[in-house]
């Protein structure tokens, strides 16, 4: 006969502070000081996803406006987000909405629990906020092959949309718009880096701009002359062309003579059939003057 | 004294998949791809400090023109980026300078071993690049208010100040100016959690270190290079 042991995840925990700093609590201290000052009509709270909304335009641009609030702390589980609704951090706000974004860090946990977990902190919000809604973001996909924390997050999901059809005050958002592609890794932008999902850091990227996503290009050794973009840009004294191949990064620049060769000219891999980069539907559409920027590739794997 | 096999900031380990998800692995393979592809002029390796820069405006305006690479790893200890490098990131590349970032996460190093690390990483960079200048970033001070760690960092950085030079190639640059104001406080529109930049904190460690860098790129000839088809 074993008495059941209590969720881990549903139990207020403050974060230990192992490193030596004191910024987790610094952190929660701020909040609750933001909310004797500050009248949210939003309050947005979670882990990393959260705080590094923050950090972006995106931020400025959607969610400032709505007069939100951002209580994200990166690292957080649900027990530490638990413990900091209830100490303070609800404490002489009354936002209309509560968006809770959790779970992704709840490690050695099952799905069931950090479920549990969650529904938890929606409890204490309705119990402290009897009037807010609250908004529950789904767990993203990590990794960037299949795992078994995908597959925790995808139950995570499940589970927890199930929990708030009976609840009134509650809802789910599922804000995963297809990270994960048809073969199962999640896209890269080459070009512009600004996004990898494989950190969860960028997983809230700025707006994705590419189409829809085509099957990864094969890996290849050799690199086309394609057509890159042009951008003219002020050198010293002069204008600069910078031609950039959409197979690399960025161009070499000869400022001295003013000229610009891509990397894949100065290999002179001319024949653009040839090129194994481009799947032969892609070449197809390429010769018939598609645009090869449509065809960013992905990191091979 | 730092006898090297007796230093643990110096031996090269692995990022440890933790969680379940191979993300650092992920990352690791990511980087020996990006090595056989790009011709980048300027390196950046290290921890979160550099990762994160790639996310922000800065990087595409002040950074990315210089053709730079972005190795950096959230969570790397010295350990980590010496065992990276040693394992395919530097492969096929030729920049013409690395800055170095890394440290902040060596919590069971002495400021002395983490000093050592970071040597150790500048020593294998110079024996693979022998023409490359590297830059290693002065270790920023964390935490919201004075503690353990600041002293620990600020200790790491005067280690380096007096070892740095003797590598030659090496040298140090502080960018921690600024920051801390006259109460000891840290303001959380430099660095939100108190550790990591914002896009202003970026901002303002970003001009030293393009001022910097445009200096070395500018001094450095251009190398001749064979075409190979």
């Amino acid at each position: 006969m074993s008495a059941e042991d209590p969720n881990p995840a549903a139990t207020p925990t403050p974060c230990e502070d192992t490193q030596g700093d004191g910024r987790w609590m610094s952190l929660h201290n701020r909040f609750v000081s933001d909310s004797k000052d500050k009248e949210p009509d939003v309050l947005f709270v979670g882990d990393s996803l959260v705080q590094l909304m923050h950090q972006f335009g995106i931020w400025r641009q959607l969610f400032s406006p709505l007069h939100a609030l951002n209580f994200g702390v990166g690292g957080d589980a649900t027990q530490h987000v638990l413990w900091r609704l209830s100490n303070g951090e609800l404490d002489n706000i009354s936002p209309k909405v509560v968006v809770l974004w959790v779970g992704t860090n709840n490690h050695g946990q099952i799905a069931e629990q950090i479920c549990e977990g969650i529904m938890a902190i929606v409890q204490v919000i309705k119990n402290k906020l009897p009037n807010a809604r609250t908004l529950i973001l789904g767990v993203l996909p990590r990794g960037k092959s299949p795992n078994p924390l995908r597959e925790r997050n995808a139950k995570v999901n499940e589970l927890v949309q199930e929990a708030v059809l009976s609840l009134p005050h509650a809802s789910f958002l599922k804000v995963d718009p297809g990270f994960v592609h048809s073969n199962g890794v999640p896209e890269t932008h080459a070009e512009s880096l600004d996004v990898s999902k494989f950190t969860d850091a960028s997983a809230v990227g700025e707006p994705r701009t590419t189409a829809h996503p085509v099957n990864a290009p094969r890996q290849h050794t050799r690199l086309c002359n394609c057509e890159g973009e042009s951008d003219i840009i002020k050198g010293k004294g002069r204008d600069v062309v910078n031609k950039r191949c959409v197979c690399q990064q960025f161009g070499r620049r000869n400022v001295k003579y003013g000229k610009m060769k891509t990397l894949c000219q100065r290999k002179k891999n001319k024949n653009l059939k040839r090129c194994r980069r481009f799947s032969k539907r892609q070449r197809e559409e390429l010769k018939k003057g598609g645009n090869p920027r449509k065809y960013a590739p992905s990191v091979p794997i | 004294m730092s006898g090297d096999a007796m230093n643990p900031a110096t031996v090269a380990q692995p990022g440890e998949d933790v969680h379940g998800d191979d993300r650092w692995m992920s990352q690791h393979i990511r980087f020996v791809q990006e090595c056989k592809d790009a011709e980048p002029d300027v390196l950046f390796v290290g921890d979160s400090m550099i990762q994160l820069m790639q996310q922000y405006e800065v990087w595409r305006e002040v950074f990315s023109p210089l053709h730079a690479l972005n190795f950096g790893i959230g969570g790397d200890t010295t350990c980590n980026v010496l065992w990276r490098l040693q394992n395919g990131e530097l492969q096929n590349i030729r920049p013409k300078v690395v800055v170095l970032w890394v440290g902040t996460n060596n919590y069971e190093h002495t400021a002395e071993q983490v000093a050592g690390g970071i040597l150790a990483i500048a020593q294998l960079l110079t024996s693979r690049l022998p023409k490359a200048k590297i830059v290693v970033l002065g270790l920023l001070p964390r935490g919201e208010l004075p503690n353990p760690l600041r002293q620990k960092n600020a200790a790491v950085n005067d280690f380096l100040r007096s070892r740095l030079p003797r590598l030659g190639q090496a040298l140090l640059l502080d960018v921690s100016g600024g920051f801390v104001h006259s109460d000891g406080a840290i303001s959380q529109q430099d660095m939100f959690d108190f550790l990591h930049l914002t896009s202003t904190g970026y901002r303002t460690m970003a001009k030293p270190l393009n001022d910097l860098l445009l200096q070395i790129l500018d001094e450095a000839p251009e190398p001749r290079r064979v075409s190979l088809v």
